[in-house]
């Protein structure tokens, strides 16, 4: 009968799961993050609903039905009580009378319809977290689908740790929505709606009475249901914080103890500590106040139950097996009143949840791709940069009229100091942006007019910094892009002599590799090389890694970098002069203005270029 | 993990008994209330009974509808104002305060490890621990209690129905028992779905923070499809795990709300015939409904009291997993804590005393020991709180405290006949580990008091793990270290300031402000704020910030630059004014000049000793004696000149570090 509500975790973290049977202990917390007012029109709800309930029609109405046959049951269940105990008594007043056989019947019915009932609420319960599920994975693919291809400067804006409470969180909420929320909202009202019908039938009295007692119970429920979610959510707060604070120490007891500030880090707990005891005792205060006046909803209902029932009874008007009933559907009805006192939070959650997705699903990537792309022919890439300007903010040029042309299979040096535009020129050839002005050719195509993941496939990058992730070495090579073999990745492992490292790892491909823990800075970068290579590229990016690797280390990843540009077009932002070496052409940014590009051979020949006088004072610097 | 000594084991029940006495008053207090409020059940029962008595003409002495209206309301307030609310207050502050005891605890037992290697995992995995496995076993203590008092309401329930009517009791209790346990038993499996199902959504939010945390390398791999099937793959994967889990528990519940409906039909069975021949009554009927309604969530609450049991025993194993080499029992050892607001900044502890006896203290480790000793007499009225602060964050087991950070002012320079270093021997010092290929081996040299002694070697040849065995970071398995040639047994303790500070390689800061970073629980003193910035070349980079010092550096340091990270740390270093300097390479973050810049002033300072780990040539050329080492050993030591002519290995280095310096930036 008294079934444990959605909140009830909450409230056992504070209150202790021990709640006596009484929801109303239980029932008090809604975590709800937001008081937002319904803002988004009902109308963006139903256009959710439709796209992604129509696919699951069948199931949803299934769902549906039960749910009906469900409410029904309950409100007869009851009347199977009345009816023995009335039977019953009216014998026990009349001997003769042997009614045993009757209410073992009766005694049986009522064994067998609740346990009907509950068939029939599991069934439902399971068809709604089918529906629930399907629709919200169907939503979070074509989120993560979505997000995945805007623009960097999206990516820059939204970290990962916000676009996982976007794409998880929010959707969760969603969950609600897409099922139990319509089951739970229309369920509780037709429960409601129901019992008072099933009394009004009963005595007309009693049915008003229960009306009133109805409105007021879900006035006040309604108005302090949320009167304990503040403090709790400080409380919440001041428990992530803590943990936050002792991960931060933690990372860093080397430094710590090296300079002996241990003791502070106690003082520290104690202070983070004494926040959590003071904001978890002034939620404490507010959940009493909470369980007591929901509390006292339930007594004032056993208070209007017994009073009425005991008027009505000595007026004669009622049998004791009716007394019965009106209590018993006044314990039913505390359930559904609470339900939507509480479903109104999340209705207002998942308002706000359905905006932001929306808001997510409607922000629309800064390039335009060509509605009728055009084709690259394959081979090695010739690059062309027809004087190119771009700026992230606006009004800060970071590059100015850049213009270079690199015939295919030839290997370009760009040189310039941090923040010359080395990198945005990469990502340009990416389309990671679009230039503002200028226009980028490859093979004498606009990649303007190219579809921007072909033009991906033909390319590689590798940038400094390796972005590694959780996951086995084979994922991290191959995207999970199956397309790549075994025998691909450790043709491309081995050319990088990574195959002795391979070889070494205790599952081999499958071995896990934490986000590139436990890997030397060195073979990350390999990897990221291994990468570039597993594709077959027929333009390789690469952005000279800046800190220093130990000479050996420098050494591999020279003769993999000459194994990569092998037959390829490379462009190599330098960070060395050595690598310079083996480029064919220069070009040196200053200030997002190219103020040198040519020949290497050439420059180095003319004592006056920049790219000599570099040389020398390279050599000043080394001498 | 660890395998962990079979014997060193702390038994659950002598954990939970020692953290009760840690705060008796506060845990008794919740039991009591917790009773109290179980017992108003009974109450609002009886009124329940009382009720239908009236209805059948039968009230019980004194009760008419309106006074059983008052004392329902009456029994609700005393329930759920009075008792629950004490009851709840009084768990609270005993779960709070015994979880941080059990934190104080295990930050103590991490700081007593060597600091490089004192977690056997990552932080994040450490956090945890410190975090849920800490809550866990005090909610555990006072989730008991609840089931106490439950129990204790159950005991009443049966007693009464008993009373009522020994047959329609045991008809309606045994089947409802049977189900009971039957469910509780198939419980534990709800709990191993459930971990299922969160296992594969942490999957899921990783998987999104990874995949956007690379979301570059997947787009310029065009790998888009390839990364949204595979993230697919995880939804349907939870997906159908979090069905399952749903559709189980959703069929236990029904099993035991049955298990109530199928003990009210027996009694409506069984009942319904005696209720003619008034053996039992309506009232009795209600009052017995009424009872099981709340039985069933006793069943439940036991079971997952015997759950939680269980979980906090695994708790208390992964916490003593954190350190394996220290006494299980300190775990739960008592130490004053403080939980009120600070009424005073903690006070600084007096100078350490450094007469004669210093070393000899050192020695035994025990320097700080010593300093606490010298107990700091606290101004009248400067409160309890500080007092007690004191207390607890530098009682032992906890020597490395406050006390013997600031040194006296005869300890800062080094003169002449001066108490500063005058030589640090290393003698034949060893030290491996298992996780790490480079372990040193046999490593003896010299390091005279004013001078700059620079460690180089190619990546792995064992630079940092020789600085960290030296400061007792690592522990070190053979040899030894003399400061002004008395024998160091314990470096950890000793080889902080004011002795010596540290910058490591990848130095950490914390979240706070640069400030609090720079001062890590020192005593603020402007001017050497000021010098210490100012030695570490950060001057600029804080007139540059917006809110100079004061600006929040977010979580490890975040919003600075790695350089600034690097520069902070240094200045942190500074600020303790050591008798030695020890930089683990700064060329990672710093580019050649700034490092050039920290260098000379570090040796405007009269009479710095630094020890530097670095392959600079702008290091090199500046020191007093180098140390080359190779392969965990000692390839050569001495002065540059000579070991360009005699050392191949320095040769090498110095040639071949050329590259890596020029940067064509």
């Amino acid at each position: 009968m008294v079934e444990p509500p959605r909140t009830l975790k909450t409230s056992i973290i504070l209150m202790g799961g021990w709640a006596g049977g009484h929801p109303q202990m239980l029932s008090t917390c809604p975590i709800s993050t937001r008081k937002a007012v319904m803002r988004v029109p009902l109308l963006d709800y139903f256009t959710l609903l439709r796209v992604y309930l129509k696919p699951q029609r069948g199931r949803f109405a299934l769902m549906a039905i039960l749910l009906l046959v469900g409410i029904g049951l309950q409100i007869l269940i009851p009347q199977i009580t009345r009816v023995v105990i009335d039977t019953a008594t009216a014998s026990a007043d009349d001997p003769t009378d042997d009614v045993s056989g009757v209410l073992a019947l009766m005694a049986l019915a009522f064994i067998g319809l609740a346990i009907f009932q509950q068939i029939i609420s599991v069934s439902a319960a399971y068809f709604g977290e089918r529906v629930a599920w399907t629709a919200t994975n169907h939503l979070r693919t074509d989120l993560v689908d979505h997000c995945l291809r805007l623009d960097m400067a999206f990516h820059h804006r939204h970290p990962p740790g916000m676009l996982i409470e976007r794409l998880d969180g929010d959707v969760s909420q969603l969950a609600d929505f897409f099922s139990e929320f319509f089951v739970r909202i229309l369920g509780s009202l037709l429960l409601t709606v129901g019992i008072i019908s099933v009394l009004f039938l009963e005595d007309a009295r009693i049915g008003v009475v229960f009306l009133i007692y109805t409105l007021v119970a879900f006035y006040v429920l309604y108005r302090v249901r949320g009167i304990a979610v503040e403090p709790f959510k400080d409380w919440r707060a001041a428990n992530a914080d803590l943990s936050s604070y002792m991960e931060d120490r933690l990372s860093g007891i080397e430094d710590l103890k090296a300079n002996g500030a241990t003791g502070s880090v106690i003082t520290g707990l104690f202070q983070q500590q004494g926040v959590i005891l003071r904001r978890g005792r002034r939620t404490i205060n507010y959940l009493t106040a909470l369980n007591l006046s929901s509390g006292m909803i339930v007594t004032v209902g056993f208070v209007v139950a017994f009073a009425s029932g005991y008027l009505l009874y000595t007026s004669v008007a009622i049998t004791v097996g009716t007394v019965y009933l009106i209590m018993n559907y006044m314990i039913l009805l505390n359930r559904p009143l609470n339900e939507l006192a509480q479903q109104i939070d999340s209705l207002q959650n998942m308002s706000a949840s359905v905006e932001r997705v929306q808001e997510l699903m409607n922000t629309t990537s800064a390039l335009i791709q060509p509605d009728d792309p055009l084709s690259l022919p394959s081979g090695a890439l010739a690059v062309a940069f027809d004087r190119v300007s771009f700026e992230y903010e606006t009004d800060v040029p970071v590059l100015r009229d850049v213009s270079f042309t690199l015939k295919s299979g030839e290997t370009l040096g760009i040189v310039g100091r941090t923040g010359s535009g080395k990198t945005t020129i990469a990502r340009l050839l990416f389309r990671l942006y679009a230039p503002q002005s200028g226009q980028i050719t490859l093979n004498g195509v606009d990649t303007g007019q190219l579809d921007a993941a072909t033009l991906r496939t033909r390319m590689a990058l590798v940038t400094q910094d390796v972005q590694l992730f959780e996951g086995t070495v084979r994922d991290n090579l191959t995207f999970f892009d199956s397309r790549f073999d075994d025998a691909d990745i450790r043709t491309a492992l081995d050319l990088l002599e990574l195959g002795e490292w391979l070889r070494s790892l205790p599952d081999g491909l499958d071995t896990p590799i934490q986000g590139g823990r436990g890997l030397s800075a060195g073979e990350g970068q390999l990897l990221a090389f291994a990468r570039a290579m597993l594709r077959q590229p027929d333009l390789v990016i690469l952005d000279e890694a800046s800190s220093r690797l130990d000479p050996a280390t420098e050494r591999r990843i020279e003769r993999a970098v000459t194994h990569l540009l092998d037959g390829r077009t490379a462009i190599i932002i330098a960070h060395r002069l050595s690598t310079l070496k083996r480029v064919d052409r220069i070009l040196i940014l200053e200030n997002g203005r190219v103020v040198e590009e040519g020949e290497r051979r050439l420059l180095m020949a003319d004592t006056e270029s920049r790219y000599s006088r570099l040389l020398q004072v390279g050599e000043e610097v080394l001498a | 993990m660890t395998t962990i000594n079979a014997a060193a084991t702390l038994p659950t029940g002598r954990a939970f008994f020692d953290l009760i006495r840690f705060r008796p008053a506060w845990w008794l207090f919740s039991l009591i209330f917790w009773i109290i409020f179980a017992l108003f059940i009974q109450v609002q029962g009886l009124l329940l009974q009382a009720f239908f008595d009236l209805i059948a003409g039968d009230a019980p002495a004194g009760l008419n509808i309106w006074s059983i209206c008052v004392l329902l309301i009456l029994a609700r307030i005393g329930r759920m104002g009075v008792a629950g609310h004490i009851a709840a207050f009084s768990d609270m502050t005993f779960r709070v305060s015994a979880s941080t005891l059990l934190r104080r605890n295990l930050f103590t037992r991490v700081f007593r490890q060597p600091g490089a290697k004192a977690l056997p995992n990552s932080a994040g995995e450490a956090v945890s621990r410190f975090q849920g496995d800490a809550a866990e076993v005090p909610d555990t203590i006072a989730e008991i209690n609840r089931t106490l008092s439950q129990l204790v309401f159950a005991a009443v329930a049966i007693i009464t129905m008993l009373q009522i009517n020994v047959p329609i009791t045991l008809i309606a209790l045994v089947p409802f028992f049977i189900i009971g346990v039957a469910a509780m038993l198939a419980a534990r499996r709800v709990q191993d779905y459930r971990r299922a199902t969160r296992g594969a959504a942490g999957r899921i939010t990783g998987f999104i923070g990874e995949t956007f945390g690379a979301v570059q390398a997947v787009q310029v791999s065009g790998s888009e499809a390839s990364v949204i099937a595979h993230y697919q793959k995880l939804n349907d994967e939870r997906a159908h795990l979090a069905v399952r889990e749903t559709l189980f528990s959703e069929v236990l519940q029904a099993v035991s709300f049955n298990s109530v409906n199928l003990s009210t039909g027996l009694i409506l069975l069984v009942g319904g015939q005696l209720i003619q021949t008034g053996e039992f009554t309506v009232s009795n009927f209600a009052l017995f409904v009424y009872y099981l309604d709340i039985l069933t969530f006793g069943v439940g609450t036991i079971s997952s009291a015997i759950t939680r049991y269980r979980q906090a025993g695994i708790a208390i194993e992964r916490m003593i997993a954190v350190t394996p080499n220290e006494p299980v029992g300190g775990l739960v050892e008592h130490a004053a804590i403080i939980l009120t607001p600070l009424v005073a900044e903690p006070h600084p502890p007096s100078p350490s005393p450094d007469g004669e006896g210093e070393l000899s203290a050192a020695q035994r480790g025990e320097v700080s020991h010593a300093a606490q000793r010298a107990d700091s007499p606290l101004p009248e009225g400067e409160g309890q709180g500080v007092r007690a602060l004191q207390r607890a964050g530098q009682a032992p087991p906890l020597p490395i405290e406050n006390a013997a950070i600031l040194p006296s002012p005869r300890l800062r320079g080094r003169g002449a006949g001066g108490k500063g270093l005058i030589s640090l021997e290393v003698r034949h010092l060893s030290s491996h580990h298992a996780a790490s290929a480079g372990g040193i081996d046999d490593i003896s040299f010299t390091l005279e008091g004013g001078t700059f002694t620079v460690i180089t070697g190619r990546v792995g040849a064992g630079k940092t793990t020789l600085v960290r065995a030296m400061l007792g970071l690592l522990a070190h398995e053979g040899g030894g270290i003399f400061w002004n040639g008395i024998a160091i047994d314990d470096p950890a303790a000793f080889m902080i300031p004011p002795h010596v500070a540290y910058t490591p390689q990848t130095p950490r800061l914390f979240n706070g402000t640069l400030r609090e970073n720079i001062l890590l629980g020192l005593e603020d003193d402007e001017a050497r704020l000021n010098d210490a910035v100012y030695q570490a070349v950060l001057e600029a980079d804080i007139a540059a910030l917006e809110n100079g010092l004061e600006t929040r550096v977010g979580a490890k340091g975040v919003r600075l630059s790695g350089g600034q990270m690097q520069r902070s740390a240094a200045a942190r270093m500074f600020y303790r004014a050591p008798q030695l300097l020890v930089f683990d390479d700064l060329s990672s973050a710093l580019d050649v000049e700034t490092e050039q810049g920290l260098w000379d002033r570090a040796f405007a300072q009269q009479g710095a000793t630094c020890l530097a780990v670095s392959h600079r040539h702008a290091a090199l050329r500046r020191a007093d004696h180098i140390i080359v080492l190779k392969g965990g050993r000692v390839e050569a030591q001495g002065k540059l000149d000579d070991l360009l002519i005699n050392c191949e290995e320095l040769r090498w280095l110095w040639e071949s570090g050329e590259g890596g310096e020029t940067q064509a930036e």
